[in-house]
């Protein structure tokens, strides 16, 4: 094991104003003050990570799950203060994202019934933006998709925010699609709970991929849900209480 | 009714990359086709190798579909590509190279390896938006229809059995 401190400023108003390194997104969620349900606001925070060695993609499956088990063993539980980065990752999710896309569906199982805490879910929203990973985006979804309640809980989170044109910003929208598509997928929870906890979100967003994403997620839910409940939405939508054009016409060409 | 690639305003032959999501093609303030193949690139062409198809036919490109809707969970969902030929790979100096993949023995070996770096990326996407190309979506309806007309062919890439698909009866007689 090894232990990592490290000493980060943190956010002011949520994600509004400022630059946010990737890391932050998922540290943010950790923090003492989100454990607390309080607002994001201190401005320093030192956490500390302690994260199990991490694998080579060469190596096995049976020696991530041998790491699982010795980290059981070992009373290992993620702690609230843990940081992703290059090199501390979770070893099975590592694997299932190393491995080739083709051959993830057969990981997929196993890997999702191991994520069951919001820094595993933030983990995989990490993996589906890395750079020069094949087909990570799907990849993501379709983990999420068989992944449980845990989705909805890194959902109702204040990790949310308010989005701004921020690079860094860019990178939490795109993590933001990737849940939503993956909470619409995730079979495991009732159509009625993944219906709300999209539909939740619609007042809060204002940037097009998210929004996109949301429309994208009603489509994904059709024949689950009421056809009319599902029109509510994608109407709104596509009405003039919808700013950006694109948006509307997007969500006209749903609703055909 | 199923789709036709004409459709979509391609021609035969034609390459399918299938992208992450259509609105990534669109995004938002951007001020310029070059701004906006930038932040296309950016979006979707983030790996070192990218899967490619080249299909000749209609047959071919519901192959296609059923082979990236294999793998996803549920398997009737939209997919969004964009369509490029090969002028336009070989305009900013793609080259592919060939990789079996996929459960749809008739279009396994239609499938390509390619790799794009990110100055690459920009050229290409700033060449396509330059042209007015769009990004496609197969939608969900006729991802359906497609899915269904390949499970009567018995295609590998929707149901997994022992009975020949019509591609396999078709290389026994050839």
């Amino acid at each position: 094991m090894r232990t990592k401190t490290l000493d980060i400023p943190c956010f002011s108003d949520n994600l509004k104003s400022k630059k946010v390194p990737t890391p932050y997104f998922l540290d943010l969620i950790h923090s003492a003050d989100y454990k607390h349900g309080n607002s994001l606001k201190t401005h320093h925070c030192k956490t500390v990570a302690l994260l199990p060695k991490a694998t080579s993609h060469k190596e096995p499956l049976s020696y991530s799950l041998s790491l699982i088990e010795e980290a059981k063993e070992k009373n290992y539980v993620p702690k609230s203060a843990r940081i992703l980065s290059e090199n501390a990752l979770d070893p099975l999710i590592k694997e299932y994202f190393l491995t080739e896309p083709s051959l993830r569906a057969k990981r997929r199982k196993l890997t999702a019934q191991h994520i069951n805490s919001i820094e595993l879910v933030l983990e995989v929203l990490e993996w589906s933006n890395k750079r020069g990973v094949q087909e990570a985006y799907d990849g993501a979804i379709d983990l999420l998709s068989e992944c449980g309640q845990i989705l909805l809980k890194v959902a109702n989170t204040n990790a949310r925010g308010n989005f701004s044109d921020d690079k860094d910003v860019l990178d939490l929208e795109a993590k933001w699609e990737v849940l939503i598509k993956g909470i619409a997928c995730a079979y495991k929870i009732k159509p009625e709970q993944r219906f709300n906890t999209i539909t939740k979100l619609i007042p809060q967003q204002n940037r097009r991929l998210v929004k996109a994403a949301i429309i994208d997620a009603l489509t994904i839910l059709q024949n689950e849900i009421s056809q009319d409940k599902i029109e509510i939405h994608l109407a709104y939508f596509a009405s003039d209480n919808e700013s950006d054009k694109y948006i509307q016409k997007y969500a006209k060409e749903a609703m055909e | 009714m199923l789709p036709t690639l004409a459709e979509f305003g391609a021609q035969f032959p034609v390459f399918i990359r299938k992208i992450d999501s259509r609105a990534r093609w669109n995004p938002e303030g951007c001020n310029s086709i070059e701004e906006r193949a930038n932040r296309v690139a950016e979006r979707l062409f983030t790996k070192d190798v990218y899967s490619i198809w080249r299909v000749t036919s209609d047959l071919e490109f519901y192959g296609v579909i059923a082979s990236l809707s294999a793998t996803r969970n549920p398997r009737n969902q939209d997919i969004d590509f964009i369509w490029i030929t090969e002028e336009e790979l070989q305009e900013v100096g793609i080259t592919i190279e060939k990789k079996i993949e996929g459960d749809c023995l008739y279009v396994q070996k239609l499938h390509f390896n390619t790799r794009i770096d990110n100055d690459t990326a920009k050229r290409l996407c700033y060449n396509l938006l330059t042209k007015g190309r769009e990004a496609n979506r197969c939608k969900k309806n006729q991802t359906i229809q497609i899915l269904e007309y390949q499970e009567k062919r018995g295609c590998k890439a929707v149901k997994s059995n022992l009975i020949q698909c019509e591609c396999e009866t078709m290389m026994v007689i050839n």
